[in-house]
């Protein structure tokens, strides 16, 4: 089959630019603006789609290794021990997700966001409940898994603009 | 009038539940108790003019004002949250003789990518007035009886929110001020804020805003509100908005003034002449409240309202004031001391409150079709990534 989305993305996009948007009314600005932001956001999609089962991949097994490592950094602590067994078994049901290759990329998002509930819960309770070094080992775990996630996060959208040193950032491609 | 409403049990205990969780302003309880109610009802559709019109005429009847004409209707853009319509109102205010004022009616949409009060805005509006430059506030439709959705009407104010010829992102980000300008709005930048700090509010009527004591209460007024918006809005839960939440708790520092919080102080929300350079009005009071200064100050020093000085290569805050004399400036302007730890702190809080706007609330509405602008929402979801991100590191750095 040949009417894909790149094709589909493709025509969408030159519509608006050779159609669509000359005939604006230019003194209408929020028409003028929201076709441009139209434009953008196809040429994202055009850009990301075809990365979008590799990027979900790519966030649950590192999701899945911060949920072992936070898992390994309050073993022992009773006011979090029901909470350990929750995330081994949240970590065991994305990993089972993860392993079978032909999973859904719905089902694939639906573990990202199960795990990460899972994660947040473990993480406010960590903070307000463990010991002082347990607590600041699961920030500190928190904080550099998101960093490495949001990196990614960044680079996906590097296209919009946000980033005041882009050129900093590496090709999405190398990161998942 | 839109009035469809989702009064089932589950979405009222849903808001109950919230409500105890997170104990807001009475009257940012009520809009976001508005917002939730009103989700599962229709998206936004389109409004043409003349429905603004109507509203208008009905609006100004209540008002018990009759001789009146209205002309040159047209939309405004600019910001992201509200729908603007410019138009010419020839009346005779107060018995006074007959005369054309230029003026503004502000509207939400079904639902905002920040849900705010209208009367909270307009009462900030009123009591900044003559302190500030500010439009001239006139009426306020606070539940939608006469607009589509709720409203206020103030005055148009001439001017530009960035140079005529300058490259600027959406909703103001990375404006470029020409070098020969930026000294003089710097500093009324910073003399507009410091009176905002200093107005003594408590002779101005702010009905529609809890008055927190010195302490913290301010703060955590501001933590549960936007903690309440995460609930209510997120569709993928983020360890880092957690972490940040109970880190702003177990963190908040002691306030030790309230002041009028303008909440979106930035480049982008003040209107300037460009003839002589100088402000003519301060805009955008949606977010504001009362609490502590610092919030504004961190707000201002965001890393995207500003940008490297082209020749020497240090930040400019605002895109206008040299980072190194910007924190100095306000003091001496307002004899208020400036606490840096307390300035990172609110950098911190403020960055919590970006993310869950960006994170949370850009999805949620876009998703639901309930503004006049989806595409423009949903662009700014992808701010999220820089936003966490700085919101990671200015965490990291206390730990």
């Amino acid at each position: 089959m040949n009417f894909r989305y790149p094709i589909q993305i493709k025509t969408a996009i030159r519509a608006m630019q050779e159609v669509v948007m000359p005939s604006i009314d230019q003194s209408n600005k929020m028409a003028t603006e929201q076709a441009g932001l139209v434009v953008a956001m196809l040429q994202l999609l055009e850009r990301t789609l075809p990365l979008s089962y590799r990027y979900d991949c790519d966030e649950l097994t590192r999701s899945i290794a911060l949920a072992e490592e936070l898992r390994g950094a309050i073993d022992g602590v009773p006011v979090l021990h029901a909470m350990s067994e929750q995330i081994a078994a949240s970590a065991a049901a994305a990993r089972d997700t993860l392993d079978r290759a032909l999973a859904d990329p719905g089902e694939l998002e639906l573990a990202c966001r199960n795990i990460r509930a899972a994660i947040s819960i473990l993480v406010t309770t960590a903070i307000n409940e463990a010991p002082p070094q347990e607590r600041e080992a699961v920030m500190r775990l928190t904080i550099n898994s998101s960093k490495e996630q949001l990196l990614r996060e960044r680079t996906w959208v590097i296209s919009q603009g946000w980033e005041s040193e882009p050129e900093k950032l590496p090709p999405i491609e190398t990161l998942i | 009038m839109v009035r469809l409403m989702d009064e089932s049990s589950e979405v009222l205990a849903r808001i109950e539940l919230l409500r105890k969780r997170f104990p807001c302003e009475q009257e940012i309880d009520r809009i976001l108790t508005r917002k939730m109610l009103r989700r599962n009802g229709p998206g936004y559709s389109a409004v043409p003019l003349e429905t603004l019109v109507d509203g208008l005429h009905a609006l100004l009847k209540s008002k018990s004002i009759s001789d009146f004409s209205i002309a040159r209707t047209r939309w405004l853009t600019g910001g992201s949250s509200k729908l603007q319509m410019a138009f010419d109102l020839t009346w005779q205010p107060d018995g006074e003789e007959t005369t054309t004022t230029p003026m503004v009616v502000r509207m939400e949409p079904a639902e905002a990518i920040v849900e705010t009060s209208r009367v909270r805005e307009i009462q900030l509006i009123k009591a900044v007035h003559g302190v500030v430059p500010v439009p001239p506030a006139y009426w306020v439709d606070a539940d939608g009886s006469f607009f589509p959705y709720p409203a206020i009407v103030y005055g148009f104010i001439q001017g530009v929110a960035k140079p005529t010829k300058a490259v600027a992102g959406v909703a103001g980000i990375g404006t470029h001020f020409p070098c020969e300008i930026r000294e003089t709005l710097a500093r009324q930048f910073i003399d507009n804020m410091a009176s905002i700090h200093l107005l003594d509010w408590t002779q101005k009527d702010l009905s529609a805003f809890d008055k927190p004591g010195l302490g913290t209460a301010a703060v955590e007024l501001q933590i549960n509100w936007w903690e309440r918006v995460w609930e209510e809005d997120f569709r993928e839960d983020e360890p880092m908005i957690r972490l940040a939440a109970a880190w702003l708790r177990q963190n908040a520092p002691a306030v030790d003034r309230i002041s009028i919080i303008h909440g979106d102080y930035r480049p982008g929300n003040f209107l300037y002449s460009e003839h002589d350079n100088r402000i003519s009005g301060w805009l955008d009071w949606e977010l504001g409240h009362l609490g502590d200064r610092h919030k504004d100050i961190a707000w201002s020093m965001a890393g995207y309202y500003g940008h490297p000085d082209e020749i020497t290569g240090e930040f400019l805050i605002g895109g206008l004031i040299p980072e190194s004399r910007y924190l100095k400036m306000y003091e001496a302007a307002s004899g208020l001391s400036v606490d840096p730890d307390k300035v990172h702190y609110y950098r911190i809080l403020n960055m919590f409150q970006l993310a869950v706007i960006s994170n949370a609330t850009g999805y949620r509405v876009s998703d639901g079709e309930k503004t006049h602008q989806d595409i423009l929402v949903a662009w700014i979801t992808g701010l999220n990534g820089v936003v966490l991100n700085e919101l990671a590191e200015l965490i990291e750095a206390k730990i």
